[in-house]
């Protein structure tokens, strides 16, 4: 018995063979991408570390500099002496995706954790800042954000950029020989409507995508600089977590630390677009803009974004809102319609800033009227549209259940009818109808279970509900007193921050590689036990 | 919609044809002709106490009696039944007791203004306790037992409606309840609707009474005892003091009320296959196995999570096993407010609540049949993303769910969601918390009672303005029908109403 990490082949009966014969452990695959994406995070690390050097205001270089080492040395060693074989076979598609973001989190807190910014004790803290990174989500447990090192606040911004459009994305770009297997790897890490091939090498694909996620990045980044307020390192760093969807932002009130609806206009535009297939805008550089009209849950995901937009902005200017203190805030239509569309904007495409000027400023979702919350709650579940950086659960599988859930009622009146359940037009198979209702019903009950286990510490109803909503989809705030203006330190316990770790791991990564990501040690565990 | 025309003649005793009456007729007739047997029970209370009531209890009781009876004397021909019009007439039948009781509360003057009494008796006959008397000891004890017999009626329409109707109407057979088989050749009830629904109301009765003289013995007084058992085992709620049970404080009750409520939670069909001493079938209990070790599973956990603060243990396990049955039963008796425990309990009571209690059962929510098929669905999707072609079937204990149940199963859960948040929009639009319409809408769509707001607490109906009982009425009501029947009926109606607009001349 032999461990397979020698180069070799992948063969379907014989298992994994090399040039010395057979071996039992088929975990190659596996091992080789967690430590390319190590190895991927080095650069984004260097970038860091000369920001911070370059920075007089704060000395956590040597955390940066840890971290690097961690990277290049552990991802070295994993990827080194291993290989991907043939191909990847479904089960290392999981466990790959799955261990590589783990191990990326890992490595990702180690500045936070050997900086100023958390101890080596809080170490759960550090995972916790790191995953919200990888995951772009935007939760945050820093009570100041702005005490931190410009290098290391980079760092933060650098996770988000990455977590956006995937580290195993980026190892699809780079490796050939995953090509076979690259079309899983990415439907894994973040499955969309119809794996569409916008090339014909997945490797093109991957590229492609990645072209256009730093595309976008640049013409924000571009746009931030120009108007007044953000000087080159606000706009960089609020342009890579704008593209990703991501939220963080390297002052204490977020974008209100502007005070400017011309930042926020170029903001709420950014994230709005890459909460769009990224297909559909491959195909707009292209000359081709009839994408947009033409894919249905693109035009659902703009109906919501419009109607809850008309929505809260009505509310919010003919109601009185009360701050903190009781006092009426004082809003004209267009302070609400401002606030209103920063919001719903930035909470629909799963994104996670906060436009407040403070705890009393209109901004504050969290003082907006209930049906507004519940409205804001909705749109945290419902997400973005298939194939973007957003999170949730997907436009288009809300409109394939409520399409089959309307279906059942016409089949109790006409039992003997066909009637297929459609996405927009083009009716949609059984097999991918189950694989979202299960999806749904998974991201339910899972969800269901994290709030129990956030109550069961303690935390009362209304913030552990939308906090793990909020996780799950990849948002960023909750409500109630773990909102845009607070932080989710209101959490005290560790287990509940802990919970919220899990589910913003099991989100990001679309439920299915994290439930699935031992099958592949499962299976050589029992095939090492049944060789005896 | 095309109407049948009935194939069939009958002919009475002397030989002349009579007419058959359709569904509306005999859910019209039947709801009647129980309305009065249970408004002669409620005059019977009312005889020592209050002559209004006994006087407004007896002529309504007379009323309905007559039309009852000339309704039901027609026969009725079982193949006219087709799923719309049936559904329907069923839910045509809930909204007719609530009509009557509407009469019977402003008539004998218990409740002043129309619409509370419609409230009142909408809550009633869905079997919710979400009650607008904040001491209902202040009424008479006429219509304190008639209070409690709208949640009896309630109960066992709904119980017909799951058990003797649906099924027969293409809904899926395993929501009937009972043990599991391999084939579903003989159905533990019965395979036609009309014995099925005759033994269904015949346990009922039984149990009824059975729980009434257990009550009795428990110490409670004959009027409380008949109040009470009629809105236990209707999974109603209902009760005649302010504190609900706390009021009696004593583990004798609590006791009968747990199992009362336990057997109210279960399937018909295995009081049925008791009854017919039946035992080797009530073994394959899949559901009831899985719905017996939540319950128990939830006490200790929740017994557990409350172990801190100032209660006795006996107590803190009194108030959780009693808690946790009433929640998941959704009858909504209590005996402290639950809303104000430790957040991990208030939550796991309020999951528990929408999932409710077994099929086939008289009690309300999604059932524990149709979670254990989803997470079996689940389980065969995560399957089949390691072996794409693999091939399962979900099953429950030994039986095999179709397809088309499967699919009927995610539909309604996406009902109840749906249904949930509109609902809990609508509250909030009308003044509440977020915590409270939330708790409401769902404890109004399992038909249990009050919810709790993020003081703790509880809220009632007391405590909402008038738009929002208006707004729960119809939540109530659809909950109570088990959702898509109501909304077939406002379909058909809506399409009776554009046929009736067409027929007199109205053209686009």
């Amino acid at each position: 018995m032999r461990l397979g990490i020698r180069a070799g082949r992948f063969d379907d009966r014989e298992g994994f063979v090399t040039r010395r014969g057979r071996h039992d452990f088929v975990v190659a695959p596996t091992i080789h991408l967690v430590g390319l994406s190590m190895l991927f995070l080095a650069p984004g690390l260097l970038v860091a570390l000369a920001i911070e050097w370059g920075s007089t205001t704060s000395d956590d270089e040597w955390a940066l500099v840890l971290a690097v080492v961690v990277a290049v040395l552990a991802g070295g060693v994993l990827w080194y002496p291993t290989s991907v074989g043939n191909g990847l076979s479904a089960r290392s598609v999981f466990s790959s995706v799955a261990f590589s973001w783990i191990a990326c989190s890992i490595v990702g807190a180690i500045p936070y954790a050997a900086g100023s910014m958390f101890s080596w004790v809080r170490f759960d803290d550090a995972l916790f800042e790191a995953v919200s990174g990888f995951s772009a989500t935007g939760s945050t447990v820093l009570n100041d954000v702005e005490r931190n090192g410009a290098g290391i606040l980079m760092w933060r911004q650098i996770t988000q950029f990455y977590g956006g459009m995937g580290m195993v994305v980026l190892a699809v770009t780079v490796l050939p020989v995953l090509g076979v297997g690259g079309l899983s790897l990415m439907s894994a890490e973040a499955p969309g409507l119809s794996t569409d091939r916008l090339a014909p090498r997945v490797t093109e694909t991957a590229r492609t995508l990645w072209k256009i996620y730093l595309g976008i990045t640049l013409v924000v980044t571009l746009l931030l600089w120009l108007v007044p307020g953000p000087n080159l390192y606000d706009a960089v760093a609020h342009a890579m977590t704008t593209a990703s969807t991501g939220g963080f932002s390297v002052y204490n009130s977020s974008i209100g630390h502007y005070d400017s609806w011309l930042v926020e206009t170029i903001i709420v535009c950014g994230l709005f677009v890459c909460g769009i297939n990224f297909t559909l805008h491959y195909r707009a550089l292209r000359r081709d803009f009839t994408g947009y009209s033409r894919s249905a849950d693109t035009r659902l995901y703009v109906y919501i974004t419009v109607v809850a937009i008309a929505f809260t902005t009505a509310l919010n200017w003919i109601q009185d809102v009360r701050d903190t203190q009781g006092n009426i805030i004082d809003t004209g239509f267009t302070g609400a319609l401002r606030d209103s569309t920063f919001n719903v904007v930035t909470l629909g495409s799963s994104g996670g800033f906060s436009n407040a000027r403070g705890p009393d400023s209109l901004g504050n979702f969290v003082l907006w009227s209930p049906p507004l919350q519940l409205v804001l709650l909705l749109l945290m579940v419902v997400g973005g549209s298939a194939g973007s950086t957003s999170g949730g659960a997907k436009v288009f599988r809300i409109q394939v259940a409520f399409n089959y859930a309307v279906r059942s009622v016409k089949k109790v009146r006409h039992p003997s009818g066909i009637v297929p359940v459609k996405l927009g037009q083009a009716p949609v198979p059984p097999d991918n109808v189950h694989r979202i209702i299960g999806f749904l019903t998974t991201f339910l009950a899972i969800t269901l279970l994290g709030t129990l286990l956030i109550t069961a510490t303690g935390a009362p109803f209304k913030e552990s509900i939308s906090g793990a909503i909020s996780a799950m989809s990849n948002m960023g705030p909750a409500l109630g007193d773990a909102g845009p203006t607070s932080n989710f330190l209101f959490f005290e316990s560790r287990l509940a921050r802990m919970v919220l770790v899990v589910l913003m791991l099991i989100g990001r990564l679309e439920l299915f590689a994290v439930l699935l990501m031992f099958s592949t040690p499962a299976a050589s565990f029992r095939k090492f036990l049944s060789r005896r | 919609m095309t109407r049948t025309a009935a194939a069939e003649t009958f002919s009475d005793n002397s030989g002349n044809t009579v007419k058959p009456i359709g569904v509306y007729g005999s859910s019209v007739g039947f709801a009647s002709a129980l309305s009065a047997v249970m408004l002669t029970i409620s005059s019977a209370f009312a005889i020592g106490d209050d002559t209004r009531e006994f006087i407004v209890l007896v002529v309504v009781a007379v009323v309905c009696g007559l039309t009852g009876a000339a309704l039901l004397r027609r026969p009725f021909s079982p193949s006219a039944l087709r799923p719309v019009p049936t559904m329907t007439a069923a839910v045509c039948g809930f909204i007719l007791v609530a009509a009557i009781s509407t009469i019977v509360y402003l008539a004998t003057g218990a409740i002043e203004r129309v619409d509370d009494a419609l409230y009142e008796s909408v809550a009633g006959v869905s079997t919710s306790a979400l009650t607008i008397f904040e001491d209902p000891s202040s009424l008479g004890d006429g219509v304190l037992v008639w209070r409690s017999a709208t949640q009896w009626l309630g109960g066992v329409g709904a119980v017909i409606l799951a058990v003797g109707l649906l099924p027969f109407l293409g809904g899926s057979r395993e929501l009937a309840g009972g043990p599991q088989r391999r084939e579903r050749t003989r159905d533990a009830l019965s395979t036609r609707p009309l014995p099925a629904i005759r033994r269904v109301g015949a346990i009922y009765c039984v149990v009824t009474a059975v729980v009434t003289v257990a009550l009795v013995v428990a110490g409670m007084g004959v009027l409380d005892a008949v109040a009470h058992a009629l809105s236990t085992v209707s999974t109603g709620g209902f009760s005649t003091h302010a504190d609900s049970i706390g009021y009696f404080d004593s583990v004798a009750i609590e006791a009968v009320l747990v199992v009362a409520m336990l057997g109210a939670g279960s399937s018909v069909a295995f009081a049925w296959l008791l009854w017919r001493r039946n035992i080797r079938e009530t073994r394959r209990a899949f559901e009831l196995q899985v719905y017996l070790a939540v319950v128990a599973v939830s006490s200790l956990w929740i017994w557990w999570l409350r172990h801190d603060s100032d209660i006795g243990v006996s107590q803190g396990f009194r108030e959780a096993a009693f808690t946790v049955v009433s929640v998941m039963t959704t009858t909504g008796h209590r005996i402290s407010d639950w809303g104000s425990w430790h957040p991990g309990a208030s939550t796991l009571l309020l999951v528990l609540l929408v999932v409710g209690g077994t099929a086939g059962s008289v009690s309300g929510g999604l059932r524990w049949i149709r979670v254990i098929g989803m997470a079996q669905f689940v389980w065969r999707e995560l399957q089949r993303q390691l072996h794409p072609r693999s091939v399962r079937t979900v099953k429950v204990g030994r039986s095999t769910i179709s397809e088309d149940s499967v699919d009927r199963m995610h539909a309604q859960m996406v009902y109840v969601m749906t249904l949930g948040a509109v609902a809990s929009l609508v509250l909030g639009l009308f003044g509440e918390g977020l915590t409270e319409a939330i708790t409401l809408t769902i404890s109004a769509i399992s038909t249990m009672g009050p919810g709790f707001g993020d003081a703790g607490g509880v809220v009632s109906a007391a405590d909402l303005t008038r738009p929002e009982r208006a707004v729960l009425m119809p939540v109530m009501l659809t909950g109570r029908v088990f959702l898509y029947p109501a909304f077939l009926s406002v379909g058909a109606g809506a399409s009776a109403l554009c046929a009736a607009m067409r027929s007199i001349g109205v053209r686009r």
